[in-house]
């Protein structure tokens, strides 16, 4: 099943997308959905800061796990920073890449269209398809 | 107390009975509120104390936008996390922060 929704360029877009998250995934293991929103929550705040454009995100939840991508049209596109433990930020896509069994960009085809950052998660004990 | 933010977020400062400045942070921090808290941690920092404790008991969700304000803590003074709930110990785990905070149960 397919869910889909737009947020606007604002704060409190995260929180949202967070919940929208969860909500789309009810009835799945708890941690499983925890892991998801932590997940969406960093991308969504990497489509407001760097972006900072709305942003749309695609949750495709079938049997054997999830794959969800944030689309933004901003022009910065993701990068994963190593910060030193000093660092405030700069660990968004550290815990995307951290949790996250793939994950990876589509830069737009376009300049200033669409970037998207997607992941998959695996539901725990379920068969791998590739 | 600060009520903070669309997520649903307040921190609350206090002082321990040791003396040290500790921080109750209860809901779900994010970019939403982020900033909000850290007003209260550096309101907590003002006097130049050595130790930040955070009571995070309560403390529901946690991305890297609160490990940002942390990690700003432990710029200033040592942090000590009370009580972490298991989400927000693994998002410490995974930005290999394990050993920037003190955690204490």
């Amino acid at each position: 099943m397919i869910f889909e929704h737009d947020f606007p360029r604002a704060s409190g877009s995260v929180p949202r997308a967070r919940h929208f998250a969860e909500k789309s995934l009810v009835g799945l293991p708890e941690a499983f959905v925890g892991l998801v929103a932590l997940m969406v929550s960093e991308l969504a705040t990497n489509a407001l800061r760097h972006g900072a454009t709305p942003f749309d995100v695609r949750i495709d939840a079938a049997d054997d796990g999830v794959a969800v991508e944030v689309s933004d049209n901003g022009t910065g596109g993701a990068v994963r920073r190593s910060p030193v433990s000093s660092d405030p930020t700069g660990r968004g896509l550290q815990v995307v890449d951290a949790l996250a069994d793939e994950w990876g960009v589509r830069p737009a085809a376009i300049p200033g269209w669409r970037n998207t950052v997607w992941f998959s998660l695996a539901l725990p004990g379920a068969a791998r398809s590739g | 107390m600060a009520e903070l933010g669309e997520g649903g977020v307040t921190a609350n400062l206090e002082m321990t009975e040791g003396g040290a400045p500790c921080i109750a942070i209860a809901g779900e921090l994010d970019f939403s509120n982020a900033e909000g808290v850290r007003t209260v941690v550096d309101e907590a920092l003002a006097n130049d104390p050595e130790e930040l404790v955070f009571d995070l008991e309560k403390l529901s969700f946690m991305d890297s936008s609160g490990i940002a304000v942390l990690v700003h803590a432990s710029n200033h003074a040592r942090v000590l996390l009370r009580r972490p709930t298991p989400i927000v110990l693994r998002v410490i785990e995974v930005t290999g922060l394990t050993g920037t905070f003190t955690v204490a149960e």
